[in-house]
């Protein structure tokens, strides 16, 4: 079965929002619940943004525990290595899957880590962008879909430095195609790439295979300067450029899957967040999408 | 896999500005050896080097990280909190580009320079010791050798030590780990008070360390004991580690009978 055709029997999640691991502890963190009994149209379902050796923090647990709906967005797994989709990682994974029941898996495919997984070693690069990497991840995102039973969504990743012969856009192309996936199309990542190559915010977006989009992040992102470099922090701030509002609103209404849109926000507080997801799902509505409350 | 080699050139270039300068002063000597293609050193050698810097961090959040598992050494080796920070050149040296490059613990790679820094006996007895701490705590496992019947558990280790190096390793570590921010702020701390301790190098003891869910227990071990881990290692025939209880005076069933209890006692591991 493809994937187009798996797509259809995954659940519609609608908009929410992401965590990891000690997020809502820091100070003005958003607090996810109170968001969802405020807010439940556009807290539909909680990212769990999880390195398995850290398992789920007390937030994470107490949305399981309430049976709400969840995405597990890995933060450790580098999926060209082979060697680290080892058996002790896969075993924590799928427990916690058992745990949490994840609608489907998702995460950024680059570099999470150098060298084995361990403390210190941890960062996040884009991938190399060559035809010969996105193979080599292809065969990961398969062979993690068979290991786990849920569909494997991977996300381009953030990043200043981008090296290769492929436009970002058809480096995940050619990965969705290679792994037969579905993706989770960053829309904030995507404007930081097309800044950093000098694109406009859609170059390449004719050649992407929309209809393979399942998730879409949005989150805001602050303009840095480095000795005379502009670039984006991918911050999660609640200000979102003017870049990811146009890759937005051309995805949505060319992205027959869509099931979620997550605004990455986990450091902002309620106040804060509230007004800034009121005009993402305006944004949402306009362009026409089943999954945000009418 | 020659991405593979590059992504692990870029994080090279990601921690060390003099490895970004010789790039832009000379890509293809500052490349040589690293495995790459002529247009991925083409990529490379176009970057704008000053992507390479974004993250000031990065360097003294890594060094954080390491210092984490290896605060006795650093205390012992560096006078000051100015020396402490100055560890960051391990970020340049042929150490730390060889851990990437080989895609390999970077706890261990530094714990290895780390020691070479050292000029006391105290220094070297205790870096031996958080060396062998961090790697029994990773446990990383190891492919089985052909023929080996018989490993040590990469949870498991034992060094021949300088008398008293547990105890000076306490000695040094332990105010560290008392301080109110943890030992690393101890370590930067401007008025930090020196590291004392002292060993004994007259004099051998052979420690044991071993890692169970994060924690490392050591404890003193026999030398007989500790040369049977030695020769056993990574893997090894069973026939070797009969040999050696052999020569230390056991008969055959002795000598089966403690390979099975050792084995029990999770210090030895048979080949499923």
């Amino acid at each position: 079965m493809t994937f187009l055709t798996r797509a259809q029997a995954l659940p519609m999640l609608g908009i929410g929002v992401s965590t990891e691991y000690g997020a809502g502890a820091s100070r003005g963190a958003l607090d996810v619940h109170a968001l969802r009994a405020a807010r439940p149209d556009v807290a539909g379902f909680l990212e769990l943004g999880v390195e398995v050796d850290k398992g789920l923090d007390d937030d994470a647990r107490r949305w399981v525990a309430a049976g709400l709906p969840t995405t597990y967005h890995f933060l450790d797994v580098n999926l060209d290595e082979p060697e680290d989709l080892d058996d002790a990682w896969l075993d924590a994974v799928r427990a916690l899957i058992a745990a949490t029941r994840p609608a489907w898996l998702c995460g950024d495919a680059g570099l999470w880590h150098h060298g084995p997984r361990e403390r210190g070693h941890m960062l996040l690069l884009p991938p190399v962008l060559t035809a010969e990497a996105a193979d080599a991840m292809a065969v990961g995102i398969a062979r993690l879909r068979a290991e786990t039973g849920l569909e494997v969504l991977p996300e381009n990743p953030p990043g200043q430095l981008f090296v290769g012969d492929l436009h970002l856009l058809d480096f995940y192309a050619r990965l969705a195609d290679r792994a037969d996936t579905g993706l989770l199309l960053d829309a904030a990542h995507l404007g930081i790439y097309q800044q950093m190559t000098g694109h406009s915010p859609l170059t390449g977006l004719d050649g992407f295979p929309c209809d393979r989009v399942v998730e879409i992040h949005v989150a805001g992102g602050t303009p840095r300067d480095h000795d005379g470099l502009a670039w984006v922090e991918d911050d999660h701030t609640t200000d979102v450029t003017d870049a990811t509002w146009a890759i937005l609103e051309h995805v949505v209404p060319r992205a027959p899957n869509l099931k979620a849109v997550v605004f990455e926000c986990e450091r902002n507080p309620l106040d804060r967040v509230v007004p800034a997801m009121d005009g993402l799902a305006a944004r949402l509505r306009a362009a026409g999408w089943a999954g945000v409350a009418a | 896999m020659s991405h593979t080699a590059l992504q692990r050139t870029i994080v090279r270039l990601l921690f060390d500005p003099a490895f970004v300068a010789r790039l832009a002063a000379d890509p293809e000597a500052a490349l040589a050896g690293a495995g790459l293609e002529p247009r991925e050193r083409r990529w490379l050698a176009e970057a704008d080097p000053r992507a390479f810097g974004v993250d000031g961090y990065r360097r003294t959040r890594t060094l954080r990280a390491l210092l984490e598992e290896h605060a006795a050494t650093a205390a012992l080796v560096c006078a000051d909190a100015g020396a402490v920070r100055a560890l960051e050149r391990f970020f340049s040296d042929d150490a730390f580009h060889a851990a990437i490059a080989e895609r390999r613990s970077l706890a261990g790679a530094f714990g290895a320079w780390l020691l070479g820094l050292a000029r006391t006996p105290e220094a070297r007895a205790v870096g031996r010791l958080e060396a062998l701490v961090a790697r029994v705590r990773r446990g990383t496992p190891r492919p089985w050798p052909e023929g080996a019947a018989l490993r040590v558990p990469p949870t498991v280790g034992s060094e021949a030590l300088p008398a008293g190096a547990v105890a000076a390793w306490q000695a040094v570590v332990t105010p560290l780990r008392q301080a109110e921010d943890g030992p690393v702020a101890a370590l930067l701390a401007p008025s930090r008070a020196p590291a004392r301790a002292r060993v004994d190098e007259r004099e051998t003891v052979c420690v044991l360390a071993v890692a169970t869910g994060g924690d490392v227990a050591l404890s003193d071990v026999s030398e007989p004991l500790h040369d049977l881990l030695r020769i056993v290692g990574d893997g090894a025939p069973e026939a070797d580690a009969l040999a050696h209880l052999a020569a230390e005076g056991l008969d055959a069933v002795e000598a089966a009978e403690l390979v099975s209890e050792l084995v029990g006692d999770g210090l030895l591991e048979r080949r499923p």
